[in-house]
């Protein structure tokens, strides 16, 4: 048995080498988006990249897999750390994997627009990974702002090549806006969006940060930390809680005209949903969506409530549409601890069988 | 967990009454910013910013530029409008790619084609005599030519026929010469891996 002193002295050492890794997890970087690709096109600030397939060609599927993240945080979540990463999830289950990285616009940026999105990048990138992979066909997956993007891309051109479209927690309807916080928020009544753009241009990103942790504050900025100090002698939590703090403290701008677009066109107006949106003169009808659909609700969603993303099963023409409901955020379904294990493997087992 | 003199570690039990309020915390903040009045009160402060510090900002944009102007420094305004030039370059450059490499495939494969049909022509003799000896091939594998799977650079088209070989049949019918030191062997040894092949 311990004396007191040596139990002391035991208790401040311990405390010593906690206060260690504290600042070390506050003050730097983790190594995150660590499996190997290679860049295959690039425009303005948005690069396509291909990630180095691990498996023999001939274990290949066919069909190539596009990853589509949001316009305001890094994709890099998409390949968090070594170990707990969905796109290295993927290359071992044998797909060829494509991220679509927007990049940081600046200033120059700010009148890009979901049209510009949709419409000029996302054709272009596409017809590269076509070009590389060699396949007409290819699958698309969309989370968050992305997968509006994507949705849209889907329905204006679905002649393009694209067999099999997944969306993660797509933020499409917002009708209900009860259960939306954020449309609350920047409500014509509260929020002047004219000024906000000309006085910043591009939304700033930490007006978005703060936007995305207002939601939950005591858990954002109180919860978080207790958590991290709870566990500070727990490698595997604190490992998991660093690369998760490094990507989201790691925001980017969002350009203004996509910011605009974003509150007038959907949280104000809902115009996909309700068939009014016009993409460059094109109008935006769902029913024109024919590829075989999966979209992913996250239960615990407080970003973007399951209403928000339901309601599209019934607009879309798509025949093999399937909805997938995961407990869990709006992050932690696709990045979290039980990610690899509920969410990962049902995407590969759907994706999968349409891939050949 | 228990310290040396066994009794219960009274940070535990704290910890346990921390989480219970900070539970109860996060749901009343959780509803409060889910309000109306939330809502009102945080856009009357951001309007407040924002009405407060655009004279200041607005006059120091205002110097700046000034300023860099008696330089004869470019603005931010001038890299903006050079910025937003490189971007539809760059738009019209991968539009010219992506042309350049279907005219380059379409190039390519034509030129195949033709220095294929070159080549069947130049050799009508040779042709025949290899369609003989490939008699047996696979389907798939006479009309590679025709329809190439990837581009391959066109091969030059020869001016006279090669010296004729014997085809397997021939092989096989010639009267069998009086072989030197191993040659027989060689010989059956070849004709071995001719069938295998096919």
């Amino acid at each position: 048995m311990l004396s007191t002193e040596q139990y002391t002295v035991g208790q401040f050492m311990a405390m010593q080498e906690k206060l260690q890794t504290l600042s070390k997890v506050l003050t730097t970087r983790a190594p995150i988006a660590q499996t190997p690709k290679e860049v295959v096109w690039t425009l303005n600030k948005a690069k396509l990249y291909r990630y180095v397939p691990v498996l023999p060609e001939e274990q290949l599927h066919p069909v190539p897999f596009l990853l589509v993240f949001a316009l305001m945080n890094r994709p890099y979540i998409l390949d968090l750390r070594p170990g707990h990463s969905f796109v290295e999830f993927m290359l071992h289950h044998g797909y060829d994997v494509y991220l679509l990285d927007w990049g940081a616009p600046g200033i120059e940026d700010k009148d890009l627009k979901f049209d510009d999105y949709c419409l000029e990048y996302m054709p272009r990138a596409i017809r590269k990974m076509k070009e590389v992979s060699g396949s007409d066909e290819f699958s698309l997956l969309g989370w968050c702002i992305g997968a509006i993007l994507t949705t849209i891309y889907a329905a204006l051109r679905p002649d393009d090549g694209l067999r099999n479209l997944i969306l993660l927690t797509a933020p499409l309807d917002f009708s209900n806006k009860e259960s939306i916080t954020f449309a609350r928020w920047v409500d014509e009544r509260y929020f002047d969006l004219d000024k906000v753009l000309s006085t910043f241009g591009n939304m700033p990103p930490e007006m978005i940060e703060y936007g995305a942790k207002a939601l939950k504050p005591v858990e954002n900025y109180i919860g978080n930390y207790l958590r991290l100090w709870d566990n500070l002698d727990n490698p595997q939590v604190i490992d998991a809680w660093h690369a998760m703090n490094t990507w989201v403290t790691d925001n980017i701008p969002l350009a203004g005209g996509a910011f605009r677009q974003l509150i007038v066109d959907f949280y104000r107006n809902n115009r996909l949903i309700e068939g009014n949106l016009t993409i460059r003169g094109e109008r935006v009808d769902l029913s024109h969506l024919r590829a075989k659909l999966l979209t992913v609700i996250a239960e615990a969603e407080h970003m973007t409530p399951p209403c928000q993303t339901e309601t599209v099963m019934t607009k879309v023409g798509s025949t093999d549409k399937t909805v997938m409901r995961i407990p869990g955020g709006h992050i932690g379904i696709m990045a979290g601890s039980g990610a690899s294990k509920r969410t990962w493997p049902q995407i590969d087992a759907w994706l999968s069988p349409r891939s050949q | 967990m228990s310290n040396p003199q066994g009794k219960t570690d009274p940070l535990e039990q704290w910890r346990e009454l921390r989480d219970t309020y900070m539970d109860i915390w996060a749901k009343a903040s959780g509803e409060a910013v889910n309000s109306d009045s939330y809502a009102q009160a945080s856009g009357a402060m951001l309007e407040a910013f924002l009405t407060t510090s655009s004279p200041y900002r607005d006059a120091q944009k205002k110097a700046m530029v000034s300023a860099l102007e008696q330089y004869n420094m470019p603005s931010r305004d001038d890299y903006v409008r050079l910025a937003e030039r490189m971007g539809n370059m760059e738009l019209l450059l991968d539009d010219m790619d992506a042309k350049l490499r279907q005219v380059y495939q379409l190039v390519s494969r034509v030129s195949v084609q033709t220095a294929n049909v070159a080549h069947m022509t130049s050799r009508p003799v040779a042709l025949a005599a290899e369609t003989s000896a490939t008699e047996e091939l696979p389907a798939a594998s006479k009309f590679v030519a025709s329809e190439p799977k990837e581009p391959e650079p066109p091969a030059k088209p020869k001016l006279a026929a090669p010296p004729q070989r014997p085809t397997v049949a021939e092989q096989a019918a010639a009267p069998q010469r009086a072989p030197k030191n191993g040659q027989a062997t060689k010989s059956k040894a070849r004709t071995k891996t001719t069938k295998k092949e096919v």
